[in-house]
Formats: structure tokens, sequence, C-alpha cells
């Protein structure tokens, strides 16, 4: 288990409205992990990962 | 007053919304799923049309039995878009099944939603943490490597 990175999503219980701290996760597999949180719908979802595209970040906000 | 209206959701995912409902104490045996609209009533057992003239109609169902006292049919309308509205009447809303109800609702659909596609990752489940600011935290190890 050691080395296994986070995943931290924090989720507001009065809105549903959630966040998914990617922070420093790296590979690829960020990729899969926001388009499968985005899957879930128009809920607002935000992508803590500073160095993550502007334009990732905004389709999963729109819940690409 | 159980006049209807009408609450867009994000609600996509029938099984999700059942789940939601089940954690919020409507398990699935107080809820109807249909293939098509059925009617909802009032607290007299009467047909509705409050929100369509040719019957206030839904795909997934809680009877006023199960919702309260006085209360009257809540229901869950899928729309051309495949987002479920809901029915709420006026009565039912100053009982508590309300905005703030379905923001519940929501979170109960967004926590379950996540648990699931997270499953489909591959990603571990590691607990949850109740949070400072009264938010729920998942977290999930990524031990794909």
């Amino acid at each position: 288990m050691a080395g296994a990175k986070v995943i931290k999503i924090d989720v507001d219980d009065s809105t549903g409205e959630f966040a998914v701290d990617l922070t420093g996760y790296q590979g690829q597999g960020c990729d899969a992990i926001i388009e499968a949180f985005g899957e879930i719908g128009a809920i607002q979802t935000h992508v803590h990962k500073p160095e993550y595209s502007a334009t990732a970040t905004k389709q999963i906000k729109q819940g690409a | 007053m159980s006049a209807y209206s009408t609450n867009t959701t994000q609600f996509k995912d029938c099984k999700l919304l059942l789940a939601a409902l089940a954690e919020l104490g409507f398990t699935s045996d107080m809820v109807e799923v249909h293939e098509t609209g059925k009617q909802l009533f009032d607290y007299h057992g009467r047909a509705t049309h409050y929100t369509d003239e040719a019957g206030d109609k839904a795909h997934v169902i809680i009877r006023r039995q199960f919702v309260g006292g006085a209360a009257n049919d809540i229901g869950f309308r899928k729309g051309s878009d495949g987002h479920y509205e809901a029915l709420l009447s006026a009565y039912d809303r100053s009982c508590g099944y309300n905005e703030a109800w379905l923001g519940k609702l929501t979170a109960a659909y967004a926590r379950t939603a996540i648990m699931q596609k997270a499953q489909k990752q591959g990603l571990r489940f590691a607990g949850t943490v109740k949070l400072a600011n009264g938010k729920t935290q998942l977290r999930f190890l990524d031990v794909r490597g």
C-alpha cells in the first residue's frame, strides 16, 4: 500500500456539490478519474489540481 | 394545499435515485418505478392536474401513505433531457419535503454515484471523514500502480 495515491472528495451534504482533490496526483489515470466523476452529471464539481489544464476543469464542471 | 410544483434536479440514473431515496428512509418497498409516467394523487386520493392538464404523472413515485399523515404523492418525472424533475405539493413542502430535502437527496445521490464511479475506476475506498466545515470527505486509494 506504500506509495498509493490518495484521492479525497469533499461532498456538501446539503447540496450534493462535491470537489475532487487530485493535488499531487500524477499520471494519465488522472484523465480517466476526471472523466468518471464528470459523468455523474451536472452536480457542481470542482477539481483541485492546479497543474491540470483549464479545459479539463471546465469540462468536469459542466458534467462532461 | 396539494398544488404541485416542480423542481429540476441533477438526477439522471434511476438506480442512484432509488439508492438516495433509501438513504433518506424511503426503501424500495415504498417506491414505485414505472417505464411510463403514472398518475399522482392528493391526500383525498384524487388525481391531480396541476402541472399537466392530462394529469400529474411521474416515473418514480412515493405514495402518500409513506410520506406522512395528510401528505400527497411525491413524484419524479423523467424529462426528455434525461433528467428527473421532482413534483412536490405545497403541503408537503411545508412539511419538510422542500428544496432543503432535495439538497440532501442530491448529496445522497452524489455520494452513491461517487462510490460507484470510484469502484469502476479500481479505486479502493479508504473511509469517510466528517470535516469541520460540515462536509463529508470520501477517501480513496489508487493502488493501480
